[in-house]
């Protein structure tokens, strides 16, 4: 954390796993965790040159996404968390997408350990799952039924409240 | 997506989701089904406001006035699976487990709700008591109690009328193998029961139980043990019928005459006692809950020129008791102008200060006790006639898993 004063980066660059190049000032960066450390690693080595964060799990697409939110939320990184308005966004920005670019939204915010955004997917995504057929869930996360039908009977019976 | 991914989104879901999920393939059940899973889904829940059950029950007078006729345990729930397919209607809970109590004896004189602990309800039909898991339709039988020579004066009638009867577990969590136990208040002598006007006849106190004993059922045993309980300087004076024994935070808490009475559940040690409010008399039916928390207790009252008001208060502090008026709320206001300005006192909710459940002309309402609004309306289905409320509504908290029942 310690830096000194000539060495305080304003912007890093962060480059996507199809190598795309993107600037980001320090504030929208400190939202994740893995950027910030990069960046304090950065400083107490006393770097003055402009650092380059190369991420090879995220794509420009979702990388993008990342940063749409961190840049929001850096807005609010003084506010409460309970801000409605903050909260509003959070869903009005997660309800675009499909299952597909939650999914790796998520895997997104895992790795770059952005620890809000990475509550926030599961939580929709478990808000929007919750209330699915066990068929559905099967279409979704493309998942194959290795069940016998025996098997599905004595499961059905043991959770029978939960079928109802 | 990795599985420790996944887990963080499942142990999001509600209960019934995570036991329907385990269908999906054989690694959905195994992750569903993990102790993991489940410790990290009961510590995501812990702090969070989980769906609750109202229980109740009504009575009609037959005709001429001849023998109560006890309606079926009803509920309103706003639990998914409890509430699917009856918004906003009471639900017939024992008409749902039909199937396992359905013996003619059962079904001629419906069993009573009588007090809860967690996701359980204890149930009693003329001294033989039931523990329910109205989520899971598991219920089991409490053996009744053996008869001891102190009883033998008392006629069971007498026993069932006056003892008091209360379901608690030793832990926080009662599905830590553990299971439940249910907790009968010996009679309390029917001339003792009411807490005395100021002026009027005073009993003395040595007549007043200071020593009694307290039988104890243990699931896990399947056994009843007798207690002596050393009730010193307090008396087991006035356990009333409508106010039940709550299971909180690990001890059991009635109105005991003048005071709200703590007995702790795990060494059965009177812990503490607290003065209640001097306008709550217990002559008057009077709520007592737990919202926020909090014990909070209730009464109406009636003044001139005001006509009836509703008192709330809160135990903000509650080892040195300080109760809090935290509501006082004239009835003599437009949205309860058709029904005389009049309701019936049933339970507080549990996490919304400003909401209590109210019985009006056979429906049950949620009451907003600071704008003055009737919320909500559960319609109740009763037959013509002249219905009572009975009085006990235990409140049932869903927290995490339903609570599994031994068999």
């Amino acid at each position: 954390m310690a830096s000194s004063s000539s060495s305080s980066l304003s912007r890093v660059v962060v480059k996507s796993s199809d190598n795309n190049l993107f600037v980001v000032n320090k504030k929208v960066a400190s939202q994740s965790q893995l950027l910030k450390q990069c960046i304090d690693n950065m400083e107490e080595k006393g770097t003055n040159d402009v650092i380059l964060i190369p991420l090879s799990n995220v794509t420009s697409n979702i990388l993008t996404l990342v940063l749409e939110y961190c840049e929001k939320h850096a807005d609010f990184a003084d506010d409460d968390n309970n801000n409605q308005e903050l909260k509003q966004w959070d869903h009005e920005f997660l309800k675009k997408f499909d299952y597909a670019t939650l999914n790796s939204l998520t895997m997104a915010a895992d790795y770059m350990v952005t620890k809000s955004l990475l509550n926030l997917c599961c939580q929709f995504i478990a808000d929007s799952i919750k209330d699915l057929t066990v068929q559905q869930i099967r279409q979704i996360f493309d998942i194959k039924n290795d069940f016998t039908p025996q098997e599905e009977a004595d499961i059905k019976n043991e959770n029978a409240w939960a079928f109802r | 997506m990795t599985d420790d991914l996944l887990t963080e989104i499942l142990v999001r879901l509600p209960s019934e989701s995570v036991c329907r999920f385990r269908l999906v393939c054989k690694h959905w059940r195994s992750l569903l089904s993990s102790d993991y899973l489940e410790s990290r889904f009961i510590k995501h829940n812990d702090n969070r406001e989980c769906p609750f059950t109202l229980v109740f029950q009504y009575s009609v007078y037959g005709p001429s006035g001849g023998p109560k006729f006890l309606y079926p345990i009803g509920a309103i729930s706003n639990h998914p699976v409890l509430s699917k397919s009856v918004r906003n209607r009471a639900i017939n809970l024992i008409q749902n487990i039909k199937r396992d109590f359905d013996n003619s004896f059962l079904k001629s004189e419906p069993i009573s709700p009588v007090a809860s602990c967690h996701d359980l309800l204890l149930c009693c039909h003329f001294g033989t008591y039931y523990v329910v898991n109205l989520l899971t339709r598991c219920w089991i039988l409490v053996p009744p109690p053996p008869i001891r020579n102190q009883d033998r004066e008392l006629t069971p009638l007498s026993i069932f009328l006056n003892s008091k009867a209360g379901i608690f577990c030793d832990q926080k969590d009662v599905n830590n193998g553990d299971g439940f136990k249910v907790i009968l208040l010996p009679a309390v002598r029917e001339d003792l029961m009411f807490d005395t006007p100021p002026n009027s006849i005073v009993i003395p106190p040595e007549i007043y139980a200071s020593q009694f004993s307290v039988r104890i059922f243990s699931s896990k045993s399947r056994q009843w043990v007798d207690i002596d309980v050393d009730w010193y300087p307090l008396s087991l004076n006035a356990h009333l019928f409508f106010a039940p024994i709550l299971f909180h935070e690990g001890m059991l808490h009635w109105l005991n005459g003048r005071s709200l009475a703590s007995l702790d559940a795990h060494n059965m040690n009177l812990t503490h006692s607290i003065d209640l409010p001097n306008e709550l008399s217990l002559q008057f039916p009077c709520g007592f809950g737990v919202c926020q928390g909090k014990f909070r207790v209730a009464r109406l009252i009636y003044k001139e020129p005001d006509g009836r008001v509703l008192l709330v208060w809160d135990l903000e502090d509650y080892h040195k008791g300080g109760w809090h008026l935290a509501h006082r709320v004239f009835l003599h206001q437009p949205s309860l102008k058709k029904y005389n300005y009049v309701f019936r006192l049933m339970a507080f909710h549990p996490y919304n200060s400003d909401i209590i459940f109210v019985e009006i002309s056979n429906g049950v309402f949620q009451f907003n006790m600071r704008t003055g609004i009737l919320e909500s309306y559960y319609h109740l289905k009763l037959e013509k006639g002249d219905h009572t409320l009975q009085p006990s509504y235990p409140l049932l908290l869903h927290r995490g898993f339903p609570t599994v029942l031994p068999p």
